[in-house]
């Protein structure tokens, strides 16, 4: 059996590096057209060619989104798209408008279809007709429960991906379009403007309801963690995280978590203290509370958010390595730290090395109180080897 | 001209609407189609007099592995029957297709069959009807139509699905504030003080378009259209039985609302 896929979002070439510099098997990302994330910002065809290159280097995999709901005018230059991510080397594409199947078999275009979650396949005979159908793989709706997972693998035998971390939709994907109604914006052409976040008043019968909490259709995020172990048993294929618009750290933390967790589930060195610690790491990367949603129970109230669930800035986020001389280490600042302060070094593949923050100085050897300025480059003495794009954040207790 | 076929509320509402000069009724199989307000069994529609209405069997379910074998069930009872198949799920396509009963078949994806290509990918399936989502314009419409040789069901009056979720949002929100769900009809506003229909079925929890979605005015222009649908689901017996009869007339009315047929979609907020 192989060994299951960790698949990272990557909404810039920065994200894209860090996601598979920190573990990440695959990336995948949308094209500047056809993809569901129309403000992230997205990849040029240079861009695309430039990150299968560089994933290739590393014997990693490229994915593109081409996984908007097409109407007519959105067809026009589709061809020679494909025919560019088939010369510069994507290993597949993510699609939930099947005209995309059509136009690449017509045209002898050789990518590999991954039938996206905006389609909502949640049963073993539609991935059966994906399947008779010459796709590689399909991306299961967010509402498969564990048992229904298990069965469709078995039952088909085609490669399933499943989310495992990061935003939820409220509804069935591609079965919302309250962004058309609410604001215009197209939600199955990369326009969605998350109006299942806001908040309602309810009425019953015409009478508005009174309560303190208003309505809303606010999912927790998802987080699989826990049941990676699980995941691998009944043959899932790969695991996905959301977030094409999240920051490098958020993607570092998250993708550097499952990697440690998958690999040490493979080596039996998985305990459930290392499970606890993980949970706390992501608990701290995460803007909003998460659980495993549909995988073990069907979600009730306590899968949903009704309070509290402002969006926070993340401040653990203290630095990213620029270089190390062998004494001194200089770093990117991104957050508040000083003198003092107990933090830690995470990297792509070493342990964790918690360090006391000694005197800090900036570029030109002036000492500094604190380093207070985001992106400014700060230097102070380290025992110990970092390299480039290891980081530095607030010591996770 | 376009051929008008309805939903109805009820059994007694059905009737009622047979009466009607109506082509045919769309039935909604219970466990297997959603937004409706009236389920019917396969069994049933047996023994029921349509009054030489044709008859549109709706199976619009996301479909999970458990209802499968209903499928199978269903799709194998209506084998030799003259009916039309309205469904959403490619598992039911699947299954039809084993049954050699994909001719029957209509193709019925709220929000993602948007395009001449998308539809002609159903057509080269053998599936030679296609029920337009309304999300797109009247124009986009009539290129699909004179594109293909497809029948194709649009709907002209009724609340547009636009929203599903697995979940039980209304349940799960009485319970968080402690309050009773009661019978009824619940509706959620916006800070922009535009009202939604919110329904929870058996199935989960659809939001619809904040009014009806009436086109009597376009039937003119929407006359190469196979089938205008007239969907009855939330809206009271009587006033839907005075819009069928308005629509069989061709009359025109003041002011109605369109939903997107004259309102294109923003693709990208901004340009990167």
């Amino acid at each position: 059996m192989n060994k299951i896929e960790l698949l990272a979002p990557a909404g810039r070439m920065e994200n894209l590096k860090i996601a598979l510099l920190y573990g990440a098997d695959a990336v995948y990302f949308g094209g500047r057209n056809y993809s569901l994330r129309a403000n992230a910002k997205n990849f040029s065809i240079d861009d695309i060619r430039e990150a299968c290159e560089y994933a290739h280097s590393l014997n990693k995999k490229v994915y593109v989104t081409v996984n908007i709901v097409f109407h007519n005018e959105d067809v026009i230059g589709l061809v020679d798209y494909l025919k560019e991510l088939e010369e510069c080397g994507v290993d597949a594409i993510i699609v939930s408008d099947p005209l995309v199947i059509n136009i690449v078999h017509e045209n002898k275009i050789n990518i590999p279809i991954h039938i996206s979650t905006q389609y909502s396949t949640v049963n073993y005979e539609a991935v059966k007709f994906w399947k008779n159908l010459g796709v590689e793989r399909v991306v299961l709706g967010r509402e498969t429960s564990r048992e229904e997972i298990k069965e469709i693998i078995d039952k088909t035998g085609v490669e399933i991906e499943t989310f495992v971390h990061g935003a939820m939709c409220a509804s069935y994907s591609g079965r919302c379009v309250l962004s058309n109604y609410f604001t215009n914006r197209d939600a199955n052409r990369g326009g969605c403007a998350q109006i299942c976040r806001w908040n309602f008043g309810m009425s019953h019968d015409s009478e508005k309801l009174e309560a303190d909490t208003d309505f809303t259709m606010c999912s927790k995020d998802l987080c699989m963690l826990e049941n990676i172990p699980d995941m691998i048993n009944i043959g899932i294929s790969s695991l996905k995280v959301e977030g094409r618009m999240r920051s490098i750290y958020y993607v570092a933390t998250v993708i550097n978590t499952y990697r440690r967790a998958i690999d040490e589930c493979y080596n039996g060195t998985l305990t459930k203290e290392k499970i606890d610690y993980y949970l706390k790491v992501l608990g701290r990367v995460a803007n909003r509370d998460s659980c495993p949603q549909f995988y073990n129970r069907f979600p009730e109230v306590f899968e949903q958010y009704f309070l509290g669930r402002e969006e926070i800035s993340n401040q653990d986020y203290l630095g990213i390595v620029n270089s190390y001389d062998g004494e001194y280490v200089t770093l990117t600042q991104k957050n508040y730290f000083k003198s003092g302060d107990i933090v830690e070094f995470i990297s792509p593949d070493r342990a964790i090395i918690e360090y006391v923050i000694p005197d800090v100085y900036d570029i030109d050897g002036n000492k500094l109180e604190c380093a207070r300025h985001p992106e400014q480059v700060v230097r102070f003495k380290l025992p110990f080897k970092v390299y480039e794009y290891d980081m530095m954040r607030i010591k996770v207790k | 001209m376009s051929k008008l076929i309805v939903t109805a509320n009820s059994y007694e509402h059905m009737d009622l609407l047979l009466d009607k000069d109506i082509y045919g009724i769309m039935l909604y199989i219970d466990r297997l189609s959603v937004n409706s307000s009236f389920y019917v069994n396969i069994e049933d529609i047996e023994k029921i007099d349509f009054k030489g209405k044709k008859i549109f069997v709706v199976m619009n379910k996301i479909m999970h592995n458990n209802d499968l074998d209903m499928v199978r069930e269903v799709l194998s009872k209506l084998k030799d029957k003259e009916y039309k198949i309205l469904f959403y799920d490619m598992g039911v396509y699947n299954i039809a297709k084993e049954l050699n009963i994909v001719n029957k078949l209509v193709i019925y994806q709220d929000h993602l069959n948007a395009s001449i290509a998308s539809n002609k990918f159903y057509y080269d399936l053998g599936i030679k009807g296609s029920y337009i989502t309304s999300d797109i314009t009247g124009e986009e419409l009539l290129e699909i139509n004179k594109s293909l040789d497809m029948d194709i069901y649009f709907l002209g009056y009724g609340f547009a699905p636009i929203f599903y979720s697995r979940r039980y949002l209304v349940k799960n929100y009485l319970k968080f504030i402690n309050k009773e769900e009661l019978d009824g009809s619940y509706t959620i506003t916006s800070d922009t003080g535009v009202v939604y229909p919110i329904d929870e079925e058996k199935y989960g929890t659809a939001i619809y378009s904040p009014r009806p979605i009436n086109l009597i005015n376009y039937l003119d222009y929407l006359d190469s259209i196979s089938y205008i649908v007239m969907n009855s689901n939330l809206i009271d017996d009587d006033e839907f039985n005075l819009m069928v009869d308005k629509f069989i007339n061709r009359d025109k009315i003041d002011s109605t609302y369109l939903g997107f047929f004259n309102v294109k979609t923003i693709y990208k907020v901004k340009n990167n």
